[in-house]
């Protein structure tokens, strides 16, 4: 196990080189020209001469390759480099935005968590008959429905026509809410159908039976068929988490929560090379580090797993 | 209860107290702000970074907490920090005689010193102002006395004083604030000498600005202004619904659309108003394309476009049907010019006269080739789509087959700065800046105004008129240049001249006093109050 994670931990090294590398050239690779941008994105008249001096400053003058040397020299020692728009440390900016996205985030899992699990649970007990289509009916309509428009859909009911919750942005604790539930939405039919069918599964196998003859009480038993069935939706989580984490920009606009999927999309509408170019590193690490949490998760749930 | 669900229930119970537990990680310091002094004002953007000297924020907070010396009012340029200025006879030496007892908000008094000192920081910066010509004729700056500033050019400029009066980059910051003695590098404080202090930002959420209390002028009546947030423009109506939000407050359809407007209003639970015709709204035609380039065609698509039946269907008549580029009440542009009219037959002998003949599918060829042209627009604009889309059915019934295509923002602009388009928007920058800010920016080739312009014989003739004219001392001379080169495009048949917008605002029936700037780019939030106004006997 101990090699495993190890293994897989300088794994991490190549792979984030190689992302940075693919991330760079492709940014390069597009048509505008990020100096025009910034000054355009400041409402400032793109002279030839204030071009000129805005790409200097960015050291856009510079061939590709000594711009990567140095940008990949800053990220070893720590600097992220600095916002082409509007010149503050990129680091600080995603410090800025992070917390508020993982605050969202975590409470998100958790709604998706409990509704989920709850679902699948009912759903496996009273496989095909009421309770089981009821849930999978509301699943599916919630499911269906688009995050902006489910969004301003619960923000109208519960904001405006009942005054329960504030519409948008940090007010208070109450205020995460909202956009907890809408980014749960698109989350909780997956884990509900994989564990419910899991369970079903489950539930028909030899030792279910022999537990069951043995006299286990009924709520054990489900908690155990509940353990056995969690490998696909661990594995699935794995990817879910860093995707929370990644931010959910149509989310975190209808609700003007300042998170760092809107500051990801926005410096890419800005061509913001430095904050995208930061994104995407951290966003590898956390997709490699949760897919790695998620295997040493199975494993620990299935000793099965744990040759590696 | 079957004791499944009873385990179930209790771990149900268990992870919802977690996520309950995790809510109440919020942050706690921002609670409403009590509405009875307090504007809850919405805007899609963020303040960001209002140093002054740099363009790094939103100009209406930086208008909000520094000033100018003189500022641009409907009837002309009116003294502001300044309370006179007088003009040396060669229009080389301007002299200010600066206001007394006023002061910055840390408490440094404004003297012709610290005058001199912001001018110095905004011309240690002199790369990055310099599509304002201004900049470029300011020779140097001085203080004889506490209490006089005199600013010396190279030349005779004539907007020296409404370009003092813009909303940046000529406005004062307590020399305190200032790193080196400069501010380009950044500012430690925000202190300048207007109604409104900062006293709170946060990031991507929210600005608080407090009243000054040492203001010199008259106070403002509201205690602060939130300024909050809100990148969608339905949460902002559903905000202004719940009564979160006061105020939403726009320029040309950015924040607040044509449709949802006129819901508002329609409605009457809130009051929807809109300011006088601040900007020209036109459609380019590019004279270097391959189609466009053609003077006839252009002539042609002038006068097939009923402009009238956009402004009514489309926006609603809420903008004014332009048959000129600028309006007559813009300085300079009251110019004789013959407007084209709608009149779809003499559009289509326009064609035939470019030997553009109908083809079999209604649309005209030419040397075998038919005529098919391409009107780029903003995507996320749906109001330029409306346009754009009665534009079509327009050229269409003269045989032109125009497509749509819509980009992202930044692509669109690449496109502008490259001149690859037949039709594009554009929009002038509005008062105080038309006609001459606008006029000099036509000069720059990273905008659609120059790509559009550059197949014109007499482009050149037309930048160097507007060279002259920045500098020329004559007020006679001045007049007959702006006819000169107003003529010039109007004949050149490259602007379809569609509206003039105006600016909206939405706020709540409870809030008074809400009225517009010159400027579509500053909001005047001193003289709104939740105070009903005494009724005038």
């Amino acid at each position: 196990m101990a090699r495993m994670i190890l293994r897989r931990l300088l794994l991490l090294v190549p792979i984030l080189f190689g992302i940075s590398i693919v991330s760079f050239v492709l940014i390069a690779l597009s048509p505008s020209d990020p100096a025009e941008v910034a000054i355009r994105v400041n409402a400032m008249v793109p002279t030839p001469e204030l071009i000129a001096q805005t790409r200097h400053e960015l050291g856009l003058d510079e061939p590709m390759l000594t711009r990567y040397v140095h940008w990949l020299g800053g990220v070893m020692s720590g600097d992220l480099g600095r916002s082409y728009v509007n010149g503050r440390a990129v680091a600080a900016e995603i410090a800025e935005a992070f917390p508020a996205t993982v605050y969202l985030a975590l409470v998100t899992l958790a709604l998706i968590l409990v509704i989920s699990l709850a679902s699948a649970v009912i759903c496996a007990r009273y496989e095909n008959r009421l309770p089981d289509k009821f849930v999978r009916l509301m699943i599916f309509l919630t499911s269906a429905l688009p995050g902006f428009w489910a969004g301003l859909l619960l923000m109208w009911l519960f904001a405006v026509e009942l005054d329960w919750l504030p519409t948008s942005g940090m007010r208070g604790p109450e205020s995460v809410i909202l956009p907890a539930v809408t980014l749960s939405l698109a989350y909780v039919s997956t884990y509900a159908r994989i564990v419910r069918a899991e369970m079903i599964r489950t539930s028909h196998e030899n030792w279910v039976l022999f537990a069951r003859g043995r006299g286990l009480t009924d709520a054990r038993l489900t908690v155990h068929v509940l353990l056995n069935s969690l490998r696909g939706a661990a594995t699935a989580l794995g990817m879910s988490i860093p995707k929370l984490i990644a931010g959910a920009f149509v989310v975190e606009s209808i609700f003007a929560w300042p998170g760092i999927g809107r500051l990801c999309i926005t410096a890419i509408f800005n061509r913001d090379f430095p904050i995208i170019q930061a994104y995407v590193l951290i966003m590898a690490v956390l997709f490699v580090l949760f897919n790695l949490a998620s295997d040493v998760f199975v494993a620990w749930l299935d000793p099965r797993e744990r040759g590696g | 209860m079957d004791p499944t669900m009873k385990s179930l229930s209790v771990c149900a119970l268990a992870c919802a107290a977690v996520a309950f537990s995790l809510t109440a990680c919020g942050d706690k310091n921002s609670a409403k702000v009590p509405q009875k002094n307090s504007l809850n004002y919405a805007s899609m953007k963020d303040i960001r970074n209002i140093n002054p000297h740099l363009y790094l924020g939103e100009m209406a907070a930086q208008a909000m907490v520094f000033e100018p010396l003189v500022i641009n009012a409907h009837d002309g340029v009116k003294p502001w920090l300044a309370e006179s200025w007088d003009i040396s006879p060669d229009g080389k030496v301007y002299t200010f005689h600066l206001r007394k007892g006023v002061k910055y908000s840390d408490g440094t008094p404004f003297t012709a010193q610290s005058v001199k000192q912001n001018i110095d920081a905004v011309m240690a910066n002199r790369t990055r102002h310099a599509w304002l010509d201004m900049i470029n004729e300011i020779d140097r700056s001085e203080a004889p006395d506490e209490h006089t500033f005199r600013l010396v050019l190279k030349h005779p400029y004539f907007p020296t004083l409404i370009e003092l009066g813009l909303t940046r980059p000529f406005r004062f910051i307590s020399p305190k604030c200032m790193k080196d003695g400069g501010t380009k590098d950044g500012v430690s404080c925000l202190a300048g000498t207007g109604p409104w202090m900062v006293a709170e930002h946060k990031n991507n959420q929210f600005a608080v600005f407090k009243r000054n209390e040492g203001y010199w002028g008259a106070k403002p009546k509201l205690e602060s202004i939130r300024w909050n947030v809100l990148p969608d423009p339905q949460t902002m109506l559903l905000s202004l619904q719940k009564g979160e939000i006061d105020l939403v407050f726009g320029a040309d359809g950015d924040q607040l659309t044509s449709d949802a407007f006129d819901k508002l209003q329609k409605e009457g639970r809130f009051a929807a108003v809109v300011s006088r015709p601040v900007a020209s709204r036109a459609i380019l035609l590019n004279s270097k394309a391959p189609i466009t380039g053609d003077i006839l065609v252009r002539e042609a698509i002038q006068r097939a476009i009923n402009r009238q039946a956009i402004v009514q269907g489309v926006l609603n008549g809420r903008e004014t049907e332009a048959e000129t580029l600028f309006a007559k009440n813009v300085p300079g542009c009251d110019v004789p010019l013959e407007a084209r009219k709608y009149d779809p037959a003499k559009a289509a002998e326009f064609m035939e006269k470019a030997g553009w003949m109908p083809g079999a599918d209604g649309v005209r060829v030419k040397d075998g080739k038919r005529c098919e042209i391409t009107f780029y627009f903003n995507s996320r604009n749906t109001q330029e789509k409306t346009i754009a889309e009665a534009v079509q059915a327009d050229l269409r019934k003269i045989g032109i087959d125009m497509k749509i295509v819509g980009e992202e923002k930044q692509a669109f602009l690449d496109r502008q700065r490259t001149g690859k388009f037949d039709m594009q928007y554009s929009l002038s920058w509005g008062a105080p800046y038309d006609p001459q800010s606008y006029f000099s920016s036509w000069r720059i080739p990273a905008h659609g105004d120059f790509q559009a312009q550059i197949g014109l014989a007499d482009k050149p003739v037309i930048d160097k008129e507007i060279t002259t004219l920045m500098t020329e001392p004559s007020e006679q001379k001045r007049k007959e240049l702006t006819a000169d080169i107003l003529k010039r495009i109007h004949d050149s048949a490259v602007y379809v001249p569609v509206s003039f917008s105006r600016t909206k605002a939405v706020h709540s029936t409870a809030l008074y006093g809400v009225d517009f700037a010159v400027s579509q780019y500053e909001i005047p939030f001193e003289f709104m109050t939740f105070e009903k106004p005494a009724q005038k006997k």
